[in-house]
Protein backbone atom coordinates (compact mmCIF):
# COMPACT_ATOMS: atom_id res chain seq x y z
CA UNK A 1 0.00 0.00 0.00
CA UNK A 2 1.24 3.55 -0.82
CA UNK A 3 1.26 6.03 2.08
CA UNK A 4 -0.72 8.75 1.49
CA UNK A 5 -0.41 12.49 3.05
CA UNK A 6 -2.16 12.74 6.55
CA UNK A 7 -5.51 14.84 6.12
CA UNK A 8 -5.03 17.94 7.93
CA UNK A 9 -7.40 19.68 10.59
CA UNK A 10 -10.09 21.72 8.15
CA UNK A 11 -11.87 23.40 10.53
CA UNK A 12 -10.94 26.37 8.83
CA UNK A 13 -11.24 25.81 5.63
CA UNK A 14 -15.52 25.11 6.39
CA UNK A 15 -16.15 21.23 7.14
CA UNK A 16 -16.11 21.56 10.96
CA UNK A 17 -19.56 20.53 11.13
CA UNK A 18 -22.01 17.75 9.35
CA UNK A 19 -24.17 19.93 6.99
CA UNK A 20 -26.43 18.47 4.54
CA UNK A 21 -29.48 19.32 3.14
CA UNK A 22 -31.97 16.39 3.52
CA UNK A 23 -30.31 13.21 5.10
CA UNK A 24 -27.53 11.70 2.74
CA UNK A 25 -27.44 12.69 -1.10
CA UNK A 26 -25.20 9.89 -2.20
CA UNK A 27 -27.05 7.22 0.11
CA UNK A 28 -30.09 5.49 -1.44
CA UNK A 29 -31.87 5.36 1.73
CA UNK A 30 -35.16 4.59 -0.73
CA UNK A 31 -33.91 0.87 -0.76
CA UNK A 32 -34.58 0.62 2.92
CA UNK A 33 -38.45 0.68 2.17
CA UNK A 34 -40.63 -1.75 2.74
CA UNK A 35 -44.17 1.02 2.85
CA UNK A 36 -44.40 2.41 -0.46
CA UNK A 37 -46.69 6.22 -0.39
CA UNK A 38 -47.52 7.69 -3.12
CA UNK A 39 -49.77 10.72 -4.13
CA UNK A 40 -52.95 10.32 -5.83
CA UNK A 41 -53.30 14.25 -7.13
CA UNK A 42 -56.91 14.21 -7.99
CA UNK A 43 -57.63 14.28 -4.01
CA UNK A 44 -54.42 16.42 -3.16
CA UNK A 45 -55.32 20.03 -1.92
CA UNK A 46 -51.82 21.31 -2.03
CA UNK A 47 -51.89 21.80 1.93
CA UNK A 48 -48.04 21.01 2.17
CA UNK A 49 -48.62 19.10 5.65
CA UNK A 50 -46.99 15.39 3.54
CA UNK A 51 -43.94 18.35 2.99
CA UNK A 52 -43.41 19.32 6.63
CA UNK A 53 -44.12 15.99 7.76
CA UNK A 54 -40.94 14.30 6.08
CA UNK A 55 -38.47 13.77 8.13
CA UNK A 56 -36.00 13.07 5.35
CA UNK A 57 -36.82 16.00 3.32
CA UNK A 58 -37.85 13.53 0.32
CA UNK A 59 -41.01 15.62 -0.89
CA UNK A 60 -40.61 18.42 -3.44
CA UNK A 61 -43.07 20.57 -5.51
CA UNK A 62 -43.80 20.80 -9.23
CA UNK A 63 -46.02 23.16 -9.92
CA UNK A 64 -47.28 23.53 -6.76
CA UNK A 65 -47.79 19.31 -6.29
CA UNK A 66 -45.92 17.44 -3.46
CA UNK A 67 -43.66 14.74 -5.64
CA UNK A 68 -41.97 11.90 -3.30
CA UNK A 69 -38.34 11.72 -4.12
CA UNK A 70 -38.33 7.66 -3.81
CA UNK A 71 -34.43 7.27 -3.77
CA UNK A 72 -34.70 8.92 0.14
CA UNK A 73 -38.08 7.52 0.80
CA UNK A 74 -37.37 5.73 3.49
CA UNK A 75 -40.91 4.54 4.08
CA UNK A 76 -41.58 5.60 7.01
CA UNK A 77 -45.50 6.83 6.23
CA UNK A 78 -45.61 9.72 8.15
CA UNK A 79 -47.13 11.77 4.99
CA UNK A 80 -49.44 9.19 4.73
CA UNK A 81 -50.84 9.71 8.59
CA UNK A 82 -51.01 13.10 8.86
CA UNK A 83 -52.43 13.78 4.97
CA UNK A 84 -56.11 15.38 6.05
CA UNK A 85 -57.49 14.31 2.66
CA UNK A 86 -56.31 10.95 2.72
CA UNK A 87 -54.86 11.89 -0.98
CA UNK A 88 -51.58 8.77 -0.25
CA UNK A 89 -52.12 5.71 -0.59
CA UNK A 90 -49.63 2.97 0.93
CA UNK A 91 -48.88 -0.43 -0.45
CA UNK A 92 -45.98 -2.99 0.13
CA UNK A 93 -42.84 -2.25 -1.55
CA UNK A 94 -42.93 -4.58 -5.02
CA UNK A 95 -46.29 -5.34 -4.92
CA UNK A 96 -47.79 -1.92 -6.55
CA UNK A 97 -50.47 -3.03 -9.21
CA UNK B 1 -19.83 32.25 49.81
CA UNK B 2 -21.28 30.20 47.06
CA UNK B 3 -22.17 26.55 46.71
CA UNK B 4 -20.10 25.06 43.66
CA UNK B 5 -23.72 24.46 42.11
CA UNK B 6 -24.38 27.90 42.09
CA UNK B 7 -20.59 28.56 40.65
CA UNK B 8 -21.48 26.62 38.14
CA UNK B 9 -24.96 28.87 38.05
CA UNK B 10 -22.89 32.31 38.22
CA UNK B 11 -20.22 31.12 35.44
CA UNK B 12 -23.25 30.21 33.25
CA UNK B 13 -24.86 33.76 34.17
CA UNK B 14 -22.56 35.80 33.09
CA UNK B 15 -21.66 33.59 29.70
CA UNK B 16 -24.87 34.72 28.83
CA UNK B 17 -26.70 31.55 27.33
CA UNK B 18 -29.12 31.48 24.62
CA UNK B 19 -30.29 28.26 25.60
CA UNK B 20 -30.61 26.01 28.38
CA UNK B 21 -32.68 22.68 28.33
CA UNK B 22 -32.76 20.98 31.74
CA UNK B 23 -33.82 18.27 33.98
CA UNK B 24 -32.85 18.19 37.61
CA UNK B 25 -30.92 15.11 39.33
CA UNK B 26 -29.19 14.91 42.61
CA UNK B 27 -26.87 16.49 43.83
CA UNK B 28 -26.93 18.82 40.35
CA UNK B 29 -30.85 20.07 41.29
CA UNK B 30 -29.85 23.23 42.80
CA UNK B 31 -27.90 24.66 39.81
CA UNK B 32 -31.37 24.37 37.80
CA UNK B 33 -33.21 25.77 40.81
CA UNK B 34 -30.74 28.66 41.19
CA UNK B 35 -31.27 29.63 37.40
CA UNK B 36 -34.82 29.20 37.71
CA UNK B 37 -35.67 31.65 40.43
CA UNK B 38 -33.21 34.29 38.30
CA UNK B 39 -35.20 33.96 35.65
CA UNK B 40 -38.76 34.47 37.64
CA UNK B 41 -37.50 37.50 39.44
CA UNK B 42 -35.84 38.78 35.47
CA UNK B 43 -32.35 38.77 36.50
CA UNK B 44 -31.23 36.37 33.96
CA UNK B 45 -32.57 35.83 30.22
CA UNK B 46 -32.62 32.64 28.52
CA UNK B 47 -34.84 30.06 26.81
CA UNK B 48 -35.37 27.59 29.76
CA UNK B 49 -36.68 24.62 28.63
CA UNK B 50 -37.50 21.71 31.88
CA UNK B 51 -37.73 18.54 29.38
CA UNK B 52 -39.04 14.82 30.15
CA UNK B 53 -35.85 13.10 30.25
CA UNK B 54 -31.80 13.77 29.99
CA UNK B 55 -31.78 12.44 26.40
CA UNK B 56 -34.43 14.67 25.57
CA UNK B 57 -31.95 17.70 27.06
CA UNK B 58 -28.84 16.55 25.34
CA UNK B 59 -30.74 16.11 22.21
CA UNK B 60 -32.27 19.71 22.52
CA UNK B 61 -29.30 21.25 23.17
CA UNK B 62 -27.64 19.78 20.17
CA UNK B 63 -30.19 21.02 18.10
CA UNK B 64 -29.85 24.41 19.61
CA UNK B 65 -26.07 24.53 19.28
CA UNK B 66 -26.18 23.53 15.60
CA UNK B 67 -28.31 26.53 14.72
CA UNK B 68 -25.44 28.69 16.76
CA UNK B 69 -27.19 29.91 19.63
CA UNK B 70 -25.02 29.13 23.21
CA UNK B 71 -26.03 26.37 25.07
CA UNK B 72 -25.54 25.14 28.70
CA UNK B 73 -26.75 22.27 30.69
CA UNK B 74 -25.89 20.39 33.41
CA UNK B 75 -26.62 16.91 35.11
CA UNK B 76 -24.89 14.09 37.07
CA UNK B 77 -24.52 10.13 37.64
CA UNK B 78 -27.47 8.57 35.96
CA UNK B 79 -28.59 11.57 34.24
CA UNK B 80 -25.17 11.75 32.05
CA UNK B 81 -25.44 7.86 31.62
CA UNK B 82 -29.14 8.72 30.30
CA UNK B 83 -27.40 11.36 27.60
CA UNK B 84 -24.52 8.96 27.17
CA UNK B 85 -26.01 7.68 23.97
CA UNK B 86 -25.75 11.91 22.11
CA UNK B 87 -22.43 12.62 23.77
CA UNK B 88 -20.57 11.20 20.71
CA UNK B 89 -23.07 12.82 18.71
CA UNK B 90 -22.64 16.36 19.76
CA UNK B 91 -18.63 15.57 19.49
CA UNK B 92 -19.44 14.66 15.88
CA UNK B 93 -21.63 17.34 15.07
CA UNK B 94 -19.19 19.95 16.03
CA UNK B 95 -21.23 21.58 18.43
CA UNK B 96 -19.67 23.82 21.49
CA UNK B 97 -21.97 22.64 24.00
CA UNK B 98 -21.13 23.16 27.53
CA UNK B 99 -22.19 20.83 30.41
CA UNK B 100 -21.22 20.62 33.96
CA UNK B 101 -21.54 17.45 35.24
CA UNK B 102 -21.95 16.56 39.43
CA UNK B 103 -20.04 13.24 39.45
CA UNK B 104 -21.76 11.05 41.68
CA UNK B 105 -21.58 6.95 42.10
CA UNK B 106 -23.36 4.80 39.49
CA UNK B 107 -25.94 2.22 40.36
CA UNK B 108 -26.26 -0.20 41.61
CA UNK B 109 -26.32 -0.34 44.71
CA UNK B 110 -27.48 3.34 44.32
CA UNK B 111 -25.75 6.22 45.97
CA UNK B 112 -25.34 9.44 46.08
CA UNK B 113 -21.38 10.39 46.81
CA UNK B 114 -18.97 11.34 44.40
CA UNK B 115 -17.50 8.95 42.52
CA UNK B 116 -15.71 9.67 39.18
CA UNK B 117 -17.01 6.49 36.99
CA UNK B 118 -19.98 8.81 35.24
CA UNK B 119 -17.65 11.02 33.94
CA UNK B 120 -14.56 9.13 33.43
CA UNK B 121 -16.96 6.55 31.73
CA UNK B 122 -17.41 9.73 28.82
CA UNK B 123 -14.02 9.99 28.66
CA UNK B 124 -13.46 8.62 24.91
CA UNK B 125 -16.41 10.47 23.16
CA UNK B 126 -14.71 13.55 22.17
CA UNK B 127 -15.68 16.02 25.08
CA UNK B 128 -13.15 18.15 26.75
CA UNK B 129 -12.68 17.55 30.23
CA UNK B 130 -12.52 20.09 33.15
CA UNK B 131 -12.30 19.01 36.63
CA UNK B 132 -12.55 21.44 39.48
CA UNK B 133 -11.09 20.97 42.91
CA UNK B 134 -12.44 24.18 44.24
CA UNK B 135 -16.04 26.31 43.72
CA UNK B 136 -13.38 29.14 42.29
CA UNK B 137 -12.16 26.68 39.67
CA UNK B 138 -15.61 25.75 38.61
CA UNK B 139 -16.79 29.07 38.25
CA UNK B 140 -13.62 29.81 36.23
CA UNK B 141 -13.51 26.69 34.28
CA UNK B 142 -16.89 27.54 32.84
CA UNK B 143 -15.93 30.97 31.52
CA UNK B 144 -12.88 29.10 30.19
CA UNK B 145 -15.36 25.93 28.63
CA UNK B 146 -17.09 27.97 26.95
CA UNK B 147 -14.06 30.19 25.43
CA UNK B 148 -12.10 27.00 24.25
CA UNK B 149 -15.46 25.17 22.74
CA UNK B 150 -16.58 28.25 21.04
CA UNK B 151 -13.19 28.00 18.94
CA UNK B 152 -12.73 27.47 15.12
CA UNK B 153 -9.71 25.27 15.62
CA UNK B 154 -11.93 23.15 18.59
CA UNK B 155 -15.62 23.16 17.74
CA UNK B 156 -16.24 20.40 20.74
CA UNK B 157 -18.56 19.62 23.59
CA UNK B 158 -16.90 20.12 26.80
CA UNK B 159 -17.79 18.96 30.31
CA UNK B 160 -17.31 20.73 33.60
CA UNK B 161 -16.78 18.29 36.37
CA UNK B 162 -17.65 18.71 40.49
CA UNK B 163 -17.46 16.47 42.79
CA UNK B 164 -20.96 16.25 44.38
CA UNK B 165 -21.69 16.83 48.12
CA UNK B 166 -18.18 17.58 48.63
CA UNK B 167 -17.94 20.77 46.48
CA UNK B 168 -21.29 20.86 45.05
CA UNK B 169 -23.20 22.11 48.71
CA UNK B 170 -20.17 23.04 50.15
CA UNK B 171 -20.04 27.12 50.80
CA UNK B 172 -16.62 28.91 49.95
CA UNK B 173 -15.19 32.13 49.22
CA UNK B 174 -15.99 32.73 45.33
CA UNK B 175 -14.83 35.78 43.76
CA UNK B 176 -17.46 36.83 40.68
CA UNK B 177 -16.14 38.25 37.57
CA UNK B 178 -17.62 41.44 36.69
CA UNK B 179 -19.74 41.14 33.77
CA UNK B 180 -17.83 43.47 31.91
CA UNK B 181 -14.57 41.97 31.46
CA UNK B 182 -16.49 38.47 30.98
CA UNK B 183 -17.58 39.97 27.82
CA UNK B 184 -14.20 41.03 26.72
CA UNK B 185 -12.89 37.55 27.51
CA UNK B 186 -16.13 35.65 25.97
CA UNK B 187 -17.91 37.72 23.41
CA UNK B 188 -20.94 36.69 21.61
CA UNK B 189 -21.13 33.45 20.01
CA UNK B 190 -20.42 33.73 16.42
CA UNK B 191 -21.49 30.62 14.05
CA UNK B 192 -19.36 30.50 11.43
CA UNK B 193 -20.94 28.24 8.72
CA UNK B 194 -24.86 29.60 9.11
CA UNK B 195 -28.10 27.82 7.58
CA UNK B 196 -28.17 30.53 5.67
CA UNK B 197 -29.18 29.61 1.84
CA UNK B 198 -31.59 27.00 2.78
CA UNK B 199 -33.37 24.17 5.20
CA UNK B 200 -30.47 22.30 5.86
CA UNK B 201 -30.88 18.77 7.61
CA UNK B 202 -27.43 18.00 9.98
CA UNK B 203 -26.62 15.01 10.67
CA UNK B 204 -26.91 12.68 7.52
CA UNK B 205 -28.50 8.52 7.87
CA UNK B 206 -25.58 6.82 7.09
CA UNK B 207 -22.14 7.48 5.50
CA UNK B 208 -19.64 4.45 5.01
CA UNK B 209 -16.14 4.20 6.72
CA UNK B 210 -13.97 6.44 4.35
CA UNK B 211 -16.23 9.36 5.49
CA UNK B 212 -17.37 8.37 8.99
CA UNK B 213 -13.32 7.84 9.54
CA UNK B 214 -12.85 11.94 8.32
CA UNK B 215 -15.21 13.23 10.31
CA UNK B 216 -14.09 11.25 13.70
CA UNK B 217 -10.22 11.77 12.90
CA UNK B 218 -11.79 15.80 12.66
CA UNK B 219 -12.61 15.39 15.90
CA UNK B 220 -9.60 13.34 17.37
CA UNK B 221 -7.37 16.44 15.42
CA UNK B 222 -9.57 18.91 17.13
CA UNK B 223 -8.89 17.77 20.45
CA UNK B 224 -5.45 17.90 19.86
CA UNK B 225 -5.94 21.64 18.75
CA UNK B 226 -7.65 22.42 21.72
CA UNK B 227 -4.52 21.79 24.06
CA UNK B 228 -2.78 25.03 22.23
CA UNK B 229 -6.52 26.61 22.75
CA UNK B 230 -6.46 25.56 26.49
CA UNK B 231 -3.51 27.06 26.93
CA UNK B 232 -4.20 30.57 26.12
CA UNK B 233 -7.76 30.87 27.12
CA UNK B 234 -5.60 29.96 30.65
CA UNK B 235 -3.32 32.78 29.55
CA UNK B 236 -5.63 35.36 29.15
CA UNK B 237 -7.88 34.50 31.99
CA UNK B 238 -5.11 35.06 34.11
CA UNK B 239 -4.48 38.44 31.94
CA UNK B 240 -8.20 39.37 32.52
CA UNK B 241 -9.02 38.07 35.99
CA UNK B 242 -6.13 37.69 37.56
CA UNK B 243 -6.43 33.71 38.87
CA UNK B 244 -4.37 31.18 36.96
CA UNK B 245 -5.13 27.86 35.81
CA UNK B 246 -2.98 25.07 34.61
CA UNK B 247 -3.11 22.12 33.22
CA UNK B 248 -1.58 20.42 35.74
CA UNK B 249 -1.04 22.08 39.38
CA UNK B 250 2.22 21.40 41.26
CA UNK B 251 2.21 21.19 44.96
CA UNK B 252 5.03 20.73 46.98
CA UNK B 253 6.45 19.53 43.82
CA UNK B 254 10.23 20.25 44.68
CA UNK B 255 12.22 17.40 45.77
CA UNK B 256 9.50 15.41 46.17
CA UNK B 257 10.57 11.97 45.50
CA UNK B 258 7.33 10.35 46.46
CA UNK B 259 4.11 11.80 44.12
CA UNK B 260 0.58 11.43 44.47
CA UNK B 261 -1.63 12.63 40.91
CA UNK B 262 -5.11 13.41 42.14
CA UNK B 263 -8.44 14.97 40.15
CA UNK B 264 -11.11 16.96 41.37
CA UNK B 265 -11.93 17.67 45.23
CA UNK B 266 -10.28 14.89 46.91
CA UNK B 267 -7.28 17.13 46.11
CA UNK B 268 -8.04 20.06 48.89
CA UNK B 269 -7.63 16.66 51.37
CA UNK B 270 -4.63 15.31 49.55
CA UNK B 271 -3.11 18.71 49.91
CA UNK B 272 -3.33 18.59 54.09
CA UNK B 273 -1.89 15.04 53.65
CA UNK B 274 1.43 16.09 51.81
CA UNK B 275 1.50 19.35 54.06
CA UNK B 276 1.35 17.71 57.53
CA UNK B 277 3.96 14.51 55.91
CA UNK B 278 6.25 17.55 54.70
CA UNK B 279 6.29 19.00 57.98
CA UNK B 280 7.34 15.44 59.54
CA UNK B 281 10.30 15.35 56.74
CA UNK B 282 8.95 13.35 54.15
CA UNK B 283 9.55 14.24 50.70
CA UNK B 284 5.95 14.06 49.45
CA UNK B 285 4.23 15.59 46.44
CA UNK B 286 1.10 16.41 44.54
CA UNK B 287 0.36 16.95 40.98
CA UNK B 288 -3.49 17.83 40.00
CA UNK B 289 -4.70 17.40 36.87
CA UNK B 290 -7.38 19.67 35.42
CA UNK B 291 -8.01 18.75 32.63
CA UNK B 292 -8.27 14.95 31.33
CA UNK B 293 -9.12 15.17 27.50
CA UNK B 294 -7.67 16.42 26.12
CA UNK B 295 -4.64 14.18 28.37
CA UNK B 296 -1.45 16.69 28.98
CA UNK B 297 0.70 13.46 28.85
CA UNK B 298 4.05 15.11 27.72
CA UNK B 299 3.84 17.85 30.79
CA UNK B 300 2.80 15.21 33.28
CA UNK B 301 5.73 13.06 32.26
CA UNK B 302 7.95 16.01 32.46
CA UNK B 303 6.60 16.53 36.11
CA UNK B 304 6.49 12.68 37.12
CA UNK B 305 9.44 11.28 35.56
CA UNK B 306 11.52 13.66 38.60
CA UNK B 307 9.74 11.01 41.09
CA UNK B 308 10.86 7.81 42.84
CA UNK B 309 7.56 6.69 42.95
CA UNK B 310 4.28 7.92 41.94
CA UNK B 311 0.73 6.86 43.27
CA UNK B 312 -2.52 7.81 40.81
CA UNK B 313 -5.37 8.03 43.07
CA UNK B 314 -8.16 6.54 41.33
CA UNK B 315 -11.78 7.78 42.96
CA UNK B 316 -13.28 5.45 40.40
CA UNK B 317 -13.05 1.67 39.34
CA UNK B 318 -12.81 -0.21 35.97
CA UNK B 319 -13.43 -3.60 36.83
CA UNK B 320 -11.08 -6.74 36.48
CA UNK B 321 -9.20 -3.62 35.43
CA UNK B 322 -8.78 -0.92 38.24
CA UNK B 323 -8.53 2.70 38.52
CA UNK B 324 -9.26 4.66 35.23
CA UNK B 325 -6.89 7.31 35.22
CA UNK B 326 -4.07 4.89 35.82
CA UNK B 327 -2.98 3.65 32.36
CA UNK B 328 -3.07 7.07 31.45
CA UNK B 329 -0.86 8.25 33.48
CA UNK B 330 1.52 5.07 33.01
CA UNK B 331 1.38 5.30 29.70
CA UNK B 332 2.23 9.48 29.46
CA UNK B 333 4.97 7.84 31.42
CA UNK B 334 5.91 5.25 29.42
CA UNK B 335 7.85 7.45 26.60
CA UNK B 336 9.80 9.09 29.20
CA UNK B 337 13.07 8.19 29.72
CA UNK B 338 13.45 8.19 33.82
CA UNK B 339 10.20 5.60 34.59
CA UNK B 340 9.37 5.26 38.16
CA UNK B 341 6.94 2.41 39.52
CA UNK B 342 3.27 3.79 39.55
CA UNK B 343 1.01 2.49 41.85
CA UNK B 344 -2.92 2.88 41.61
CA UNK B 345 -4.91 3.81 44.82
CA UNK B 346 -8.61 3.13 44.32
CA UNK B 347 -10.41 4.87 47.32
CA UNK B 348 -12.76 7.26 48.39
CA UNK B 349 -15.85 5.45 45.85
CA UNK B 350 -19.18 6.83 46.40
CA UNK B 351 -18.60 9.79 48.78
CA UNK B 352 -16.47 7.34 51.14
CA UNK B 353 -14.25 9.21 53.48
CA UNK B 354 -10.83 9.51 52.93
CA UNK B 355 -8.91 9.92 56.73
CA UNK B 356 -5.38 11.49 56.92
CA UNK B 357 -4.32 7.67 57.73
CA UNK B 358 -5.07 6.57 53.76
CA UNK B 359 -2.59 9.30 52.47
CA UNK B 360 -0.05 8.13 55.15
CA UNK B 361 -0.65 4.34 53.99
CA UNK B 362 -0.23 5.98 50.58
CA UNK B 363 3.01 7.45 50.54
CA UNK B 364 4.28 4.42 52.60
CA UNK B 365 3.14 2.11 49.96
CA UNK B 366 5.16 4.41 47.40
CA UNK B 367 8.09 3.47 49.22
CA UNK B 368 7.75 -0.07 49.11
CA UNK B 369 7.24 0.49 45.08
CA UNK B 370 10.25 2.24 44.69
CA UNK B 371 12.29 -0.34 46.97
CA UNK B 372 10.60 -3.47 44.72
CA UNK B 373 10.92 -1.14 41.31
CA UNK B 374 7.27 -2.39 40.51
CA UNK B 375 4.23 -0.48 41.04
CA UNK B 376 0.78 -2.14 41.55
CA UNK B 377 -3.16 -1.57 41.79
CA UNK B 378 -4.86 -1.86 45.07
CA UNK B 379 -8.45 -1.16 46.29
CA UNK B 380 -7.99 0.68 50.38
CA UNK B 381 -9.98 -1.14 52.71
CA UNK B 382 -9.60 0.16 56.43
CA UNK B 383 -10.91 -1.26 59.64
CA UNK B 384 -13.30 1.32 59.85
CA UNK B 385 -14.43 0.59 56.37
CA UNK B 386 -15.03 -3.03 57.10
CA UNK B 387 -16.81 -2.90 60.18
CA UNK B 388 -19.13 -0.55 59.02
CA UNK B 389 -19.84 -3.60 56.09
CA UNK B 390 -19.55 -5.66 58.70
CA UNK B 391 -22.40 -4.66 60.70
CA UNK B 392 -24.39 -3.76 57.84
CA UNK B 393 -24.50 -6.98 56.48
CA UNK B 394 -25.53 -8.59 59.71
CA UNK B 395 -28.58 -6.71 59.94
CA UNK B 396 -29.52 -7.67 56.72
CA UNK B 397 -29.08 -11.34 56.79
CA UNK B 398 -29.28 -11.78 60.57
CA UNK B 399 -25.92 -13.11 61.20
CA UNK B 400 -22.13 -12.67 61.15
CA UNK B 401 -20.54 -12.90 57.54
CA UNK B 402 -16.96 -13.73 57.45
CA UNK B 403 -15.12 -10.84 54.97
CA UNK B 404 -11.82 -12.11 55.23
Amino acid sequence: MKRVKKTKYVGKAGIPMILVPGGSIKKNTGSWRVWKPSIDLEKCKRCRQCFLACPEGAITYDKGYPVIDYDHCKGCLLCYEVCPFKAINKEREGEEA
Amino acid sequence: MLTANKAVAWGARLAKPDFVPNFPITPQTEIIEVMADWLADGQMKTKFIPMESEHSVLSAAIAGSAIGSRVFTATSSQGLMLMSELLPIASGLRTPIVMANVSRGLAAPIVLGVDHNDILAMRDFGWVQFHCETCQEVLDSMLIAFKVSENDNVMLPSLVNLDGFVLSFTREPVEIPDPKSVSKFLPERKMPYPFSRQPMAIHPAVLEGEMYTFYRNQVHLAMQNSVAVIEAAFKDFAKTFGRHHVFCEEFMLKGADYVLVTIGSITTQAKAAVRELRKRGRKVGLVKLRVVRPFPAKLLAKLLSRAKAVGVLDRNISPGEGGILYPEVVSALYASKKRPPVCCFITGLGGKEVPFEEFEYMFEALKTAQKKGQGWTELIETEHDKKIVKSMLKEALGHEVKLD
